[in-house]
């Protein structure tokens, strides 16, 4: 099968007070169509770095990124501190790419989107007039509607409290499933990121290069009882062992 | 007890004043009735409106050039042309040029009639503006500007969806500031050449002598100024509500 997403040899590096630091260092991987690859790693790791070049808000130092021809242009992002439109209503935050393209159907696709993800009763409201958990389900909310063919999600719980990341990630899953798009989270929650993806890169300390890869075959659909089991303690286990090195400074 | 201390220093200013005017001489100094009795001629006389309207017509109209001009320009340096291409920004050079100091410049250029004066306050409201549009755009949340590019916004969406609401709440304050300027200016503008104004009559009453109704000239600019303050800061709290900041 075609893949979606084609990393290889990706390397970027950033210039600081004249000196070139790389960032990231030989990312080679693929992703399938619909594909939920998680993205875990300590901080600084590059793990941002990684999904800014893949939406192509930086030039990589060097490497290739291929995206499937469909998927061109059809690039979905969510970033940890919400980014809302703080001018625009959630309405008008959902509607701003569909307005923007000109589609005869934006306010049924916004209508829609807001009552997938629980807001129906909230399109009138601004930004600043939600919990940040609401603010952070507009932000997946707006990035959906354009309907994107890969979803960047850039530590996207890592500021709420935790029942809510706990009912934000489930939301990220049933809408993975109704809607499709291969997504990459990138997440330092190690249970996050096993709870809701089908495999997992680890990133290893500054420069990141993936320095292991594990498949998370647990049955779904999960619920959060799913972290007390065995199978996902084992796998919980061995990705923490692959942080030995940073684990034993 | 603010409040208190504040009438105090009220009546303890008026008792200064009434006793320094007793022993003035009155052309100079004219006393608190002079003034209730001078402002009843001036608000109840002709020229009042006239003055006011020209004054306030003449800030209006150099107000809303200039702070167009300031916002297409400060777009153009900080949007649209390439960084690389703006090696030495003379508009910060040439901002520290006091508006008053163009005033004889401008009075030859552009003779002695309404053109010149609605250059002064063109100038006067330009800068303040313009650095404050380069501010509120270099300002804007950069995650927010890559959240409008995958949606594959145009130039011009860019500019009217997210530069301009972005950058606003900066360029409202720049705006507050150069009203403000524009009102010490234009008084110095309409020195010559106009025959209606709050700063043309401030000037006629100087040269008569007449202290009194020069100073309640000066209390209307005050009044002016102060509504006009007023109208653009609430404008401020209300359309830009979210403030300086980008991140909610």
């Amino acid at each position: 099968m075609n893949p979606e997403l084609t990393i290889s040899n990706l390397e970027k590096s950033y210039l600081v007070n004249g000196q070139l630091i790389p960032a990231l260092q030989e990312i080679s991987f693929k992703a399938r169509a619909g594909e939920f690859i998680s993205i875990v790693g300590p901080s600084g790791s590059g793990k941002s770095t990684l999904l800014n070049c893949i939406a192509g808000f930086v030039q990589p130092t060097s490497g290739l990124i291929n995206l499937n021809d469909s998927s061109k242009k059809r690039i979905g992002v969510v970033f940890q501190n919400r980014e809302l439109f703080p001018w625009l209503t959630v309405r008008e935050n959902v509607a701003f790419g569909l307005r923007l393209q000109k589609n005869p159907r934006v306010e049924k696709i916004t209508s829609g989107m807001l009552a997938k993800v629980g807001l129906k009763e909230f399109g009138e409201h601004y930004p600043h007039q939600l919990s940040i958990g609401m603010q952070q389900r507009v932000g997946i909310a707006r990035a959906l509607s354009l309907n994107p063919k890969i979803l960047l999600l850039d530590e996207p719980f890592s500021s709420v409290d935790y029942i809510t990341r706990i009912t934000l990630q489930k939301l990220i899953v049933s809408l993975w499933e109704s809607l499709k798009p291969t997504i990459l989270l990138v997440t330092h929650d190690i249970d996050e990121a096993i709870f809701v993806g089908e495999r997992l890169l680890v990133l290893s300390k500054s420069p990141g290069t993936i320095k292991n890869e594990f498949r998370i075959s647990l049955p779904r659909p999960r619920n959060q009882a799913l972290i007390t089991t065995p199978e996902f303690v084992e796998l919980k286990k061995n990705i923490l062992l692959s942080f030995e090195e940073e684990l034993n400074q | 007890m603010k409040k208190r201390f504040s009438i105090i220093l009220v009546i303890i200013s008026l008792l200064c004043w009434y006793e320094i005017s007793s022993i003035a001489n009155s052309y100079f100094v004219p006393s608190p009735e002079d003034i209730f009795l001078a402002s009843q001629e001036i608000l109840f006389g002709p020229d009042f409106w006239l003055d006011s309207i020209s004054t306030i017509t003449r800030i209006l109209i150099g107000f809303v050039i200039g702070f167009t001009l300031a916002i297409v320009t400060g777009l153009f340096f900080e949007k649209v042309l390439p960084s690389s291409l703006v090696p030495f920004n003379a508009i910060n050079f040439f901002r520290f040029i006091p508006p008053l100091a163009i005033v004889p410049l401008v009075i030859l250029w552009f003779g002695i009639g309404e053109t010149s004066k609605y250059i002064i306050i063109i100038f006067t409201v330009f800068f303040p503006t313009y650095i404050s549009t380069i501010f509120g755009l270099q300002n804007i949340n950069q995650k927010l500007i890559w959240v409008a590019k995958t949606t594959g916004a145009t130039k011009i969406q860019m500019v009217h969806k997210v530069f301009l609401p972005g950058a606003m709440p900066f360029i409202a304050n720049g705006a507050r500031v150069g009203i403000g300027l524009a009102f010490s200016v234009i008084i110095a503008a309409e020195l010559a050449g106009v025959y209606h104004g709050l700063g043309f009559r401030i000037w006629l009453f100087q040269s008569y002598f007449r202290a009194d109704k020069l100073i309640v000239y000066i209390f209307l600019i005050c009044v002016y100024g102060f509504i006009f303050d007023l109208i653009i800061s609430k404008i401020n709290t209300n359309l830009f509500f979210w403030g300086e900041k980008n991140e909610p």
